[in-house]
């Protein structure tokens, strides 16, 4: 039988309910599990903190969209507002918004963690199946070199005119219409989201996709997860929890949150954590964005918004690696990017339609000198990121930042803005060596990030990780967590994809343990 | 890159951050009042008179004349009012937090030697506090200025005839 998507905020009775597994979050973790254990015949109900807002609600506009589709209303940052975190929170989460890169996880990443956190089991050809079967359904194809927009063929020509290594990027969508509003929901659905498969596919089996709830905690009885606590609310009463109360009751517990809100709710719900791991290592990919200006039109906003990617540096052995990437450029993101203000941050406005930019995305949690950002609660209970930076990352910032201007200088841009604070104006490689006398501390380098990881490790040691690489809990072991946060490492990589294959390869496990016990 | 605002705890990192916090939010410690803007035909949600007064400043030097017209810088601090007024209350806290600071003349003279708040400033002295905002070697002011800076541009840039006025085109007509 057929399930449903309920929208939370139309509620007005408090829920109580059984079933046989509560995933809370409907992100790229969530809907994986939940399509799997769905088809596999079990009682699923997934639980969204965001709204059910499908295609009528993608507008193409920033003010309307981002409210409605990211963490804190595209606010989230961390604590000292160094980095500012971009992150989904809608039915479907970050797949809803991301800009469609589709990478399955490096062969040196799964070499590291089985060598270094014992994860044994993730090799490449345990996960191949997995990443087959989603490729297949989320139609991942490679970008034909001609539909690279201009944008990211200052990428793919800079390097290439460099003689670093470069490749087009394999993206998950079906019709593409090359408009270029990824970032703001695909209004033609397209882009293949969670949103218009997995979760449809789970409900198609049964399950239960409820919108608009904030899971506050867990409840532990006797070593398991008795509980599911959370309260609704509607959009327009902001963060506050004004409607009913929603109670559930679960064999299984899956927590698909994100690697921000998952070690926040499980700290809320007083999980054990001897070992102090719950919260620790969050890695970022923090990125540092250059930009070039262009004799011709640009247009940063229209086309295919990521296609190019080089992974010359990623595993550059003067300190911590970088990848290169593009990102489109609408008003309000660009505004928020650059840095100053007044008519140096007009003119560099005024000059988006000729703007084109090079994102350094530093490959952080590689070398042990590194514990990335920590989560922990803030006295209402909602999470409260810090990010630890270090001499390496500082010098990956700048490196990044070189490498960035160096791609756009060699594609012919006439003038670069660095994302220093106050912008360093370059105009030519002789120019570059002024790079090193900025000054590096959070605040005077824009920096952000699109991909949170980590936060609830896997590894084989219970005292050095949260869940073991069945993604299953260490001590609580009808909890779960399969999102984002379970990575030990950042990847180099766009993360959807490393998140799918580990979560669909981990469900798949759990849907064959939970039939076997119920047919007892 | 985000719609920036300032983030819950940032004004109570530390022991400076507490003085700071301190001198900010005292109003018996405020040597003068701030100098009053004309308010807006529409109410405002959140922002006090002052608040909206210190915040329209800002903004003035942020989209300054002739970037941007009187009306338009109106429009922009009551997009943040609204913005504000439905963020949590940590948020909120912060934020208002944050323009009482810029505005205090205790914090104004044990930081900078200067007792005059931004309001009373003129063009070219608020711009000296915003640039040792901007590098100051306290990272709360360093993040004081760039949570100001960037609610305000992201929330100019957030009105459609704003971004035609720099060349954007905004979305194809008719794909929908």
């Amino acid at each position: 039988m057929a399930g449903s998507f309920i929208e939370g905020r139309t509620l007005t009775t408090n829920v109580s309910l059984d079933c046989d597994v509560c995933i809370v979050g409907s992100g790229a973790g969530g809907a994986t599990a939940a399509r799997v254990l769905a088809r596999a015949g079990l009682k699923v109900v997934v639980l969204e903190a965001g709204g059910y807002n499908r295609k009528d609600r993608f507008t193409m506009q920033e003010h309307e969209t981002y409210p409605l589709l990211y963490q804190e209303g595209m606010r989230r940052s961390t604590v000292d507002l160094g980095i500012g975190i971009l992150q989904g929170r809608t039915v479907g989460g970050g797949t809803v918004v991301n800009w469609t890169t589709s990478f399955r996880t490096p062969d040196h990443v799964l070499a590291h963690w089985r060598e270094r956190y014992g994860l044994t089991a993730l090799t490449t050809e345990a996960l191949d199946p997995h990443w087959d079967e989603m490729e297949g359904r989320l139609g991942v194809y490679e970008v034909p070199e001609e539909q690279i927009n201009a944008n990211n063929r200052k990428l793919w020509d800079g390097a290439d005119a460099l003689g670093w290594s470069r490749e087009r990027l394999r993206r998950n969508v079906r019709g593409c219409r090359q408009v270029g509003y990824c970032g703001m929901g695909c209004p033609f659905d397209a882009k293949q989201s969670a949103l218009i498969t997995l979760l449809p596919d789970a409900v198609e089996a049964g399950a239960t996709v409820i919108s608009d709830c904030d899971v506050r905690r867990l409840r532990i009885a006797d070593g398991r997860v008795v509980a599911v606590e959370g309260r609704f609310h509607h959009p327009e009463e902001g963060d506050r929890l004004t409607g009913p109360t929603l109670v559930l009751r679960p064999q299984v517990c899956i927590v698909s949150g994100g690697a921000i809100n998952t070690p926040a709710l499980l700290m809320r719900s007083d999980l054990p954590d001897p070992q102090g791991r719950l919260g620790r290592r969050t890695f970022l990919h923090p990125v540092a964005a250059t930009i070039g200006h262009f004799a011709d039109t640009v247009a940063p906003y229209g086309g295919i918004p990521q296609s190019v990617a080089s992974h010359h540096f990623v595993r550059r052995t003067e300190g911590m690696g970088f990848f290169l990437e593009a990102a489109p450029l609408h008003p309000v993101l660009f505004s928020g990017a650059l840095t100053a203000h007044g008519p140096q941050h007009r003119e560099a406005m005024e000059a988006l339609p000729k703007t084109a930019n090079v994102l350094a995305l530093l490959v952080d949690g590689f070398d042990d000198s590194e514990r990335g950002g920590s989560v922990t609660l803030d006295k209402d209970g909602s999470p409260r990121l810090e990010y630890h930076y270090t001499p390496r990352l500082w010098e990956a910032v700048r490196a990044g930042i070189e490498a960035g201007a160096k791609v756009l200088l060699a594609a012919g841009a006439r003038r670069v803005l660095t994302p220093n604070e106050p912008p360093l104006e370059i105009l030519g490689e002789s120019s570059l060596h002024r790079l090193a006398e900025q000054v590096y501390v959070p605040n005077r380098v824009r920096l952000f990030s699109a991909h949170q990881m980590g936060g609830c490790a896997m590894g084989a040691d219970p005292a050095e990780s949260v869940v073991d690489s069945d993604l299953c809990h260490h001590d609580v072991r009808n909890l779960h967590v399969m999102d984002g946060s379970v990575l030990p490492t950042s990847l180099g990589v766009n993360p959807q994809f490393t998140i799918y294959g580990l979560v669909h390869r981990a469900a798949t496990q759990l849907a064959l343990r939970a039939n076997a016990v119920k047919m007892e | 890159m985000t719609a920036g605002t300032t983030r819950r705890g940032l004004l109570k990192r530390g022991l400076l951050g507490g003085l700071l916090l301190a001198a900010g939010g005292s109003t018996w410690l405020a040597l003068r009042p701030s100098a009053l803007a004309a308010l807006p035909d529409e109410p405002l949600r959140l922002l006090t008179a002052a608040q909206y007064s210190i915040l329209m400043a800002v903004i003035g030097r942020c989209v300054p004349d002739p970037v941007s017209t009187l009306v338009q810088r109106q429009e922009t601090a009551l997009r943040i009012d609204a913005t504000l007024a439905g963020a949590n209350d940590r948020t909120r806290a912060d934020f208002t937090q944050l323009l009482g600071l810029l505005d205090n003349a205790l914090a104004g003279l044990l930081l900078d030697g200067n007792p005059t708040p931004f309001t009373h400033l003129d063009a070219t002295a608020q711009e000296a506090v915003l640039e040792a905002w901007r590098t100051s070697r306290i990272g709360l002011r360093r993040a004081g200025y760039q949570a100001l800076r960037r609610i305000i541009v992201t929330h100019y840039y957030a009105d459609p005839a704003n971004q035609a006025a720099i060349g954007y085109p905004g979305p194809p007509k008719g794909v929908l």
